[in-house]
């Protein structure tokens, strides 16, 4: 399971994470939705082992990964919203790269996401939804059972987004743990718990119908 | 994008669970079989450190061959037999023998030069660099050009124990200098802090003085390795068959044990005096982090070293059983097999002979039933050592690498997935020369040349102080670097 329990963050002056607690067990997928700028993306890379949290905990199953960062490393791929690959190299050097996993488990990699026609193309020739595509692979590659998605469809076509989406289920139907900022309605649906972040604090959602008027309203607040 | 065989994760530690089989198959398997309730019943980690365990204990014997052999002696117990074998068997090749640098590093006084030339985004680059060491006189100095899109730098450094001083003509026309042993009273110390300077000063007048005991250190290192070595308990095993030379042979073998215990023990003792020697180092290095803000647990790791990670890595390694089998007095073979509640992994090193005891060398490893094999397959024909490498990985066969060396014309022309390069070694009395061409198919070469001797000269331009410059020197030195960048663009 991943447990995340009052996380707090200061940027300079700003307070971006107050109090911010997030569980999710094995085999869920959980979203975070809030206005834009609300901090999920903050909470995410310190979920990630990116970022240091000024206060809070956080578990992965029995693991305390601020105590061993290299927890982090063993235990959880992340896919940030910007792209994290090398774009002057090819798709399969970025496997190579980003995996500590041998040829074979890149292969299959490589297989399960489709990516045997771009394999040796250069990142920067490819369209957003192919390094997306490649991201996730890059993060899936090294068997993690955490996967943590910033907004991991956005600006991709409905093509792409579903075969994201496929994957998502599968890898939960393996017991795998994905936490994920999104404001897509699909993913929404798909999610098992989802939290609404707001003015650096996290409520959990019980009813997936009140969330568009959450939002809608986080909105507001914030315009 | 799902697949059946693809890995899952166990619930309850979120290791991941090896399997290609159905839920229902798997519940069926018993201790195959994922169970929730039940925890991990296989683990990659494991396997992971079986492996680390191998690898430790076989570089070890490899280490631990080459320097005992050289005080050999008399043999007589098994152990001594291991490894006058072992030292039989790592024979260089001709391509080995021409690429030795040990004539030229020996004593401590050297040069290193590396000059590169090629095309990159349409423009044409060079680059010209230099490393000259003298132990004895404990100094160091690096001079470079870079030269691209005819627009050319020269930067040079020199350190001795006294003084480090760093030249840019092209950015600022003054040399930057540091003085070790003077009071820093500038606008840096203001910022950073004595402390911070005094670590500072201590590292580099250590970093010289450590030029010389590095050899100590390896001569301590030799000796805690021989010892654990020796401390091995071999016993004899059944003769096995083994190819050597293009022939079936009876082999001998001798077996011993390597646990996480005695594995352990060896790296503590590498451990121990590895921070002996660094301590000073390390020390410095902290309270130079800490000044600039670091945080405690950051500063605690700077003590981990790289024995004390291998010795995490190995923890809970199962026993592995390393036998040796030998054909007159040089290995055939090194096996290894190791069982845990993962499953049992095995891996075979066949030295099968040809020129060198090397040449044809199988490495065939299994785990929990899967595996694989790596083959180095080489012969000699006239004078051209030709070696390929091929990966075997479920019966389909990849070719690693292509090595082609002509030991006479001293030509070598390497082929691999990524690209490859052709290269002339040329190693005599004046030094060893390496001139690459057309590296990874682009057009890039590289000339590497090592030589015995150093001709380390001191930048002569005037010193800009560094430790004794004022807020006001620095803003004034930040304009003219920028007018000298802007003359650069």
């Amino acid at each position: 399971m991943v447990k995340a329990e009052h996380i707090s963050k200061k940027l300079g002056k700003k307070e971006i994470l107050k109090d911010v607690s997030v569980f999710a067990a094995p085999g869920e997928c959980v979203g975070i939705i809030g206005a834009n700028g609300c901090g999920k993306s903050t909470f995410l890379s310190i979920l990630a082992g990116i970022e240091k949290p000024d206060a809070g905990e956080i578990w992965f199953f029995k693991k305390e990964p601020l105590k061993n960062r290299r927890i982090f490393s063993d235990m959880c791929g992340y896919v940030p919203q910007g792209n994290p690959l090398m774009e002057d190299l090819s798709v399969r050097d970025n496997l190579s790269l980003w995996s500590r996993n041998g040829k074979a488990k890149r292969n299959e990699i490589i297989s399960r996401f489709q990516l045997e026609e771009m394999l040796s193309m250069p990142v920067k020739k490819l369209s957003g939804g192919m390094k997306r595509r490649v991201s996730i692979a890059c993060a899936a590659a090294d068997d993690v059972p955490i996967l943590i998605m910033d907004e991991p469809t956005a600006a991709l076509d409905i093509f792409h987004k579903e075969n994201i989406h496929d994957f998502i289920r599968d890898f939960t139907g393996r017991n795998g743990i994905v936490v994920m900022a999104t404001h897509d309605s699909a993913e929404i649906e798909m999610c098992d718990r989802i939290y609404f972040m707001e003015e650096g604090c996290t409520e959990e959602i019980a009813d997936k119908q009140n969330i568009l008027e959450k939002i809608k309203k986080g909105r507001n607040k914030h315009e | 994008m799902s697949e059946n065989n693809e890995v899952r994760f166990d619930p309850m530690t979120g290791q991941p669970v090896q399997g290609g089989q159905t839920d229902d198959q798997r519940q069926t398997e018993g201790q195959n079989a994922f169970d929730p309730l039940a925890g991990p019943q296989k683990s990659n980690k494991k396997n992971t450190k079986i492996l680390i365990g191998v690898i430790i204990g076989v570089i070890a014997v490899i280490v631990i061959a080459f320097v005992i052999c050289i005080a050999s002696g008399v043999f007589l117990s098994k152990n001594a037999k291991v490894i006058k074998a072992a030292a039989n068997t790592f024979e260089p090749n001709e391509l080995i023998k021409d690429l030795d640098a040990s004539s030229q590093l020996e004593g401590g006084n050297y040069t290193v030069a590396v000059e590169m030339e090629g095309e990159s985004y349409g423009e044409d680059f060079e680059l010209k660099a230099s490393y000259q060491q003298n132990t004895a006189k404990k100094k160091h100095a690096v001079n470079g050009k870079f030269v691209y899109s005819g627009t050319s730098v020269d930067f040079h450094e020199y350190m001795d124990e006294e003084e480090l001083l760093v030249s840019i003509p092209k950015l600022y026309p003054d040399t930057f200098g540091y003085y070790f042993n003077e009071e820093k009273d500038g606008y840096l110390a203001e910022l950073l802090g004595d402390d911070f300077f005094e670590a500072f000063d201590d590292l580099c007048t250590t970093s010289m003085n450590d030029m010389a005991s590095s050899t100590k250190m390896a001569a301590e290192y030799t000796k805690i390795l021989k010892d654990n070595y020796n401390a091995l308990e071999f016993e004899t095993v059944e003769k096995e068959v083994f190819k050597v030379d293009g022939k079936d042979r009876k082999c001998k073998g001798y077996t011993t044990t390597l646990t996480e215990e005695n594995v352990g023990a060896c790296l503590d003792e590498l451990s121990e005096v590895y921070s002996e020697y660094n301590k000073n180092t390390v020390n410095d290095v902290k309270t130079m982090f800490e000044a600039v803000g670091l945080e405690d647990d950051e500063l605690a790791e700077l003590d981990n070293n790289i024995f004390d990670t291998l010795k995490e890595e190995i923890e809970d390694m199962p026993d592995l059983d390393v036998t040796f089998y030998i054909y007159k007095n040089r290995l055939a073979a090194v096996c290894v097999t190791g069982t845990d509640e993962t499953g049992d992994m095995k891996l075979d090193i066949e030295f099968r002979g040809g020129t060198t005891p090397t040449q044809n060398t199988i490495i065939t490893y299994t785990l929990n039933g899967d595996g694989g094999s790596i083959k180095i397959l080489g012969k000699t024909e006239d004078s051209v050592e030709k070696t390929k490498i091929v990966e075997v990985y479920e019966g389909e066969k990849t070719t690693l690498m292509d090595i082609n060396y002509d030991y006479k014309n001293k030509e070598l022309e390497v082929k691999a997935e990524d690209g490859g390069f052709t290269a002339t070694i040329d190693n005599s009395e004046k030094g060893l020369v390496i001139d690459f061409k057309d590296i990874a198919d682009e057009s890039i070469d590289l000339t590497v040349t090592l030589k015995k001797g150093s001709n380390i000269k001191k930048p002569e331009q005037d010193v800009f102080n560094i430790g004794t410059a004022s807020e006001q020197d620095f803003y004034d030195l930040f304009y003219d670097v920028e007018d000298f960048t802007k003359e650069l663009q």
